[in-house]
């Protein structure tokens, strides 16, 4: 009882000469993946935010154990970059957007399915055949000496049938699978996402300004997110059950983009499809450049309120990669060439040379009169 | 996943188009002339040859030829910018000019018969 007052001295003194921490600070690995997401993934803080925090705890070995390394639900509007957001990571860990595990739960609507994610019993057809989707060997495929994480999607959740929902059940509680010929699976490694539309023809109502035919102006509403959120989480708890509900990390809900924000994704695919050119041609690549009009075009062609950004992959695709791939089939374009992409009233794409390997300071702001090719 | 080999002299072109492919979902392996085609037909298995028409050395039709000498049914699409000649050994012709996106309509006939919406196809 006589040492109290010195080691509450000790103590005083302890915290007065204490150095402030900072427990939201990232070490130097997850700094780079965040960089990576961030400069990526457009809108959608909360989801880059939810991957971080799981990611940074698994990297200082703090995962809870028998579990997976993170459960997560993303939920919102179609187009919004849910499977995106994962795509990204994959490439920010492993360099490779496909590096992770898709299970498409509306392909497993069946009982007799699930031998394709966990292979036949023995004595049934197609024992020793099938390779399990989630065999040990899958699971560790994309993992590597200094990364031992795989990334794990269950797409369209909400489409699960009820063998496939067991079968979750236990490894997002768990992380223990028992495949077809009765052999464990770990999946403690694992960050599993699921991803899900529930409540979606509620939110397209909101993000549209309503059903029916007639065209109507989507609704400028400055809690549309707030409301999207409660809608998603409402459709949420009413579709799952509780024991799935408890068993997750996080449920992130998406953001509808914005008109500035789908500008920059747009700006965020031109220069994929750019790095896709270099990569694909190398070091004697041609480059392009597209005009204000085109990009309004293709923003329009390719986004809306009801489906996001979902389109606008696929219209650059089928008006800028192609048209340029047809550009260098016909000889028309060659390495060091810049090409300037364009639209004409009337819809047209143009597409014009305003620099070659041999000239490049005549690079300028104007479009050239020259119209290499129309699509 | 269907795998497709692409063979051009100019490889810019070889090389977008096996990107395309790629993002389109089949696995493309370039090859930049018809030695290095036939070496590859040695070393993996494919499911159909693209192949521009002319070339250095070896023509795109006689690659066609000797592929099909070892496989005869083995499918064969030919590129080119110039009118398409009489082959057994050609499946499809495709005028280089409008090359994309009538390629992967021309693929997609091969590897599963559905025929394509536009009829561009010589024979």
């Amino acid at each position: 009882m006589s040492s109290r007052p010195s080691q509450d001295r000790s103590i005083a003194l302890a915290e007065a000469t204490a150095q402030p921490l900072d427990a939201t600070r990232h070490g130097d690995a997850t700094t780079e993946v965040e960089a990576f997401l961030r400069s990526r993934v457009v809108g959608q803080d909360a989801a880059v935010d939810a991957v971080l925090e799981l990611y940074q705890i698994f990297l200082v070995g703090m995962s809870p154990p028998d579990r997976p390394v993170g459960n997560l639900l993303f939920l919102g509007p179609t187009g919004s970059g849910k499977t995106y957001v994962i795509e990204v990571l994959a490439e920010a860990l492993f360099g490779n957007p496909h590096a992770f595990i898709k299970v498409d739960c509306a392909e497993f609507q069946e009982h007799h399915e699930i031998a394709k994610l966990i292979g036949s019993p023995p004595g049934y057809i197609g024992h020793m055949h099938t390779q399990p989707i989630l065999s040990a060997e899958a699971l560790t495929r994309w993992q590597t000496e200094k990364l031992k994480l795989t990334l794990l999607l269950f797409d369209e959740v909400e489409k699960a049938s009820e063998s496939l929902w067991q079968l979750m059940l236990g490894i997002l509680d768990k992380a223990s699978l028992t495949l077809g010929d009765n052999t464990h699976v770990d999946l403690s490694h694992c960050l599993i996402f699921m991803t899900s539309n529930v409540g979606a023809p509620e939110m397209s109502r909101l993000a549209e300004g309503g059903l029916g035919f007639a065209v109507q102006e989507p609704i400028k509403d400055a809690n549309l997110d707030d409301k999207i959120t409660r809608i998603a989480n409402e459709a949420a708890r009413k579709k799952f059950s509780p024991e799935f509900m408890n068993r997750l990390d996080k449920v992130v809900v998406f953001k509808t983009l914005r008109p500035d924000q789908l500008e920059h994704i747009l700006d965020l695919e031109l220069a994929k499809i750019q790095r896709r050119i270099a990569g694909a041609v190398g070091a004697n690549h041609f480059t392009f450049r597209c005009t204000p009009e085109i990009k309004l075009w293709l923003l329009r062609e390719g986004t809306d309120p009801k489906y996001g950004a979902r389109h606008l992959k696929r219209v650059i695709e089928k008006s800028i990669v192609y048209g340029l791939a047809n550009l260098v089939a016909t000889s028309q374009v060659k390495a060091g060439d810049c090409v300037s992409i364009g639209i004409k009233a009337d819809g047209t794409l143009t597409f014009a040379k305003i620099a070659t390997a041999a000239s490049p300071e005549s690079v300028s702001e104007e479009l050239p009169s020259e119209v290499l090719a129309e699509d | 996943m269907k795998k497709i080999l692409v063979v051009d002299n100019n490889e810019m072109l070889c090389r977008l188009a096996c990107d395309i492919l790629r993002a389109e979902g089949y696995r493309a392996v370039p090859a930049s002339n018809a030695a290095e085609a036939l070496q590859a037909f040695e070393e993996e298995e494919f499911d159909l040859l693209v192949t521009a028409f002319q070339m250095p050395g070896m023509s795109g039709l006689e690659l066609a030829r000797a592929v099909r000498n070892r496989s005869p049914q083995f499918p064969v699409i030919v590129m080119t910018a110039f009118e398409p000649v009489e082959s057994e050994h050609v499946t499809l012709w495709l005028p280089k000019q409008y090359l994309f996106p009538n390629l992967l309509e021309k693929i997609h006939y091969c590897l599963t018969g559905v025929k394509p919406e536009s009829e561009v196809i010589h024979r």
